[in-house]
């Protein structure tokens, strides 16, 4: 019976990061996916975990990107540069400053008000 | 003088009054066969298929009618139309209009040596036991066991280890003898049973098949015991795990998670998710989210971790539980 080939595909966005890796064995449709090898055993059959491994370190950014029809690594500034980009959250004690900013602000409206009309 | 016989098999002795009574040195022979035989079929030997009662089935259809995974461990061929569907004892595979069809398991590849490793240059017998057999075409079954190493000495690139041609409408036990290559230089070891490859009709019923170290007959062939089905099942999950994707993990950054998703036993490789089409649901830090894309990437012990992303809507460094939209597979088939 057959012993057949895995082929290898990779999807991209549109810098070029690698932001998918598949085979064919469980691809339903190849649309949006660029072939890039293939073989026999695991590396290919489960390409998923195993031809590139991890494709994002632990600030979900992108180790990988396909340049002139290869798969290079992406350097150290090119990561921190997207790890710059990422929209960030503030923290409590910013939150707290910003809410004691605001209350500021409402109490000395609400205090110019009083003084209009000789409530204080 | 009268005959005396010996005490647990009752094989008669000789008879000095009469050196030449054929009769009974025949019935001596006979009963010292018979003796053999029930010994060599009383103990078990190790099965090195597994599954190899096609019990497990995890994809959980009653019948598959495509090539591919379908009992665990067996890959199904399907040619115009044909199926293969659980019986009560084993499976039937009825034959499409033309072609052949067939059920296999690859037992090693290059990446997984060990069933491999541990009959390396050894005679080996593969067995099969046929329960029911209608099938007419001109030609026969076949029961094959078989070195893919890229030559073109069979039709699919394969080394034929053992094989036995098997005609139509033959019932019982059957067996192929071979001796394993020596070192695993190939693409695979595959051990099959294919129906006729002309115009044919009919089903074919197997009740089990087996893979034994060592020559046998179909006489000879040890008892087949199965190993029990938690075992088998275990056995199974290392190389296909049906689950829901429910899993627990955290947030590492607002656009990137990790999932931690148990799996029963640590399977054979890194696996890969068999459905592309799944989504992963998030709960997060009082928020529904789903995950705009996930990555297989790692195993640690009991658990396959997910890298997810979002649009910037986790919460960076908090607690998450995920599930996925749809029952899925980790496959970590040969």
């Amino acid at each position: 019976m057959e012993h057949e080939k895995f082929s290898v595909y990779i999807k991209t966005d549109n810098q070029g990061r690698i932001i998918g890796v598949n085979s064919d064995a469980f691809l339903s449709s190849l649309d949006g996916w660029t072939k890039i090898a293939e073989g026999h055993g695991d590396k290919f059959h489960h390409a998923q975990g195993n031809y590139l491994g991890n494709l994002m370190d632990e600030n979900g950014v992108y180790r990988y990107e396909l340049k002139n029809g290869k798969i290079k690594e992406r350097t150290k500034k090119e990561m921190e540069a997207d790890v710059q980009e990422q929209p960030k959250q503030p923290t409590d004690r910013e939150r707290i400053e910003e809410l004691e900013r605001a209350f500021e602000g409402l109490n000395k409206v609400f205090t110019s008000i009083m003084q209009k009309f000789g409530l204080k | 003088m009268a005959i005396t016989y010996t005490e647990h098999l009752q094989i008669p002795k000789h008879d000095p009054t009469d050196h030449f009574n054929i009769a009974l040195i025949n019935e001596g022979f006979d009963k010292t066969e018979a003796g053999i035989l029930a010994a060599y079929r009383g103990s078990a030997a190790y099965n090195f298929l597994g599954n190899s009662n096609f019990e497990i089935n995890q994809r959980g259809q009653s019948e598959y009618n495509s090539t591919g995974y379908s009992f665990d461990r067996w890959r199904f061929r399907s040619t115009n139309g044909g199926t293969v569907q659980k019986l009560a004892k084993g499976i039937r595979i009825t034959t499409g209009t033309s072609g052949i069809c067939g059920v296999y398991q690859r037992i090693a590849t290059q990446d997984y040596t060990p069933v491999f490793d541990a009959l390396a240059g050894e005679p080996v017998t593969l067995a099969i036991k046929i329960s029911a057999n209608t099938l007419s075409a001109s030609g026969n079954s076949g029961l094959d066991l078989l070195d893919h190493n890229g030559t073109t000495t069979e039709g699919s690139g394969a080394v034929v280890i053992a094989r036995k041609s098997i005609e139509n409408g033959k019932t019982g036990i059957i067996v192929a003898n071979g001796t394993m290559p020596t070192t695993m230089t190939n693409d695979g070891i595959t051990a099959l049973l294919r129906t006729p490859s002309t115009t044919v009709t009919g089903a074919i019923d197997i009740e089990w098949m087996a893979l034994y170290k060592g020559t046998y007959t179909a006489d000879t062939l040890p008892s087949y015991m199965p190993k029990g089905y938690a075992q088998e099942l275990l056995e199974c999950q290392r190389f296909y795990f049906r689950t829901i994707g429910q899993g627990y993990g955290y947030c590492t950054n607002t656009s990137a998670a990790r999932l931690n998703i148990p799996i029963p036993v640590m399977m054979r490789a890194v696996p890969s998710v068999d459905n592309d089409s799944i989504t992963i649901t998030c709960h997060n830090n009082g928020n529904n989210i789903t995950a705009t894309g996930y990555s297989v990437a790692e195993m640690h012990g009991a658990s396959i971790r997910l890298n997810l992303t979002s649009d910037a809507a986790f919460t960076r460094y908090t607690p998450l539980a995920g599930y996925a939209s749809a029952e899925f597979g980790f496959s970590a088939e040969l």
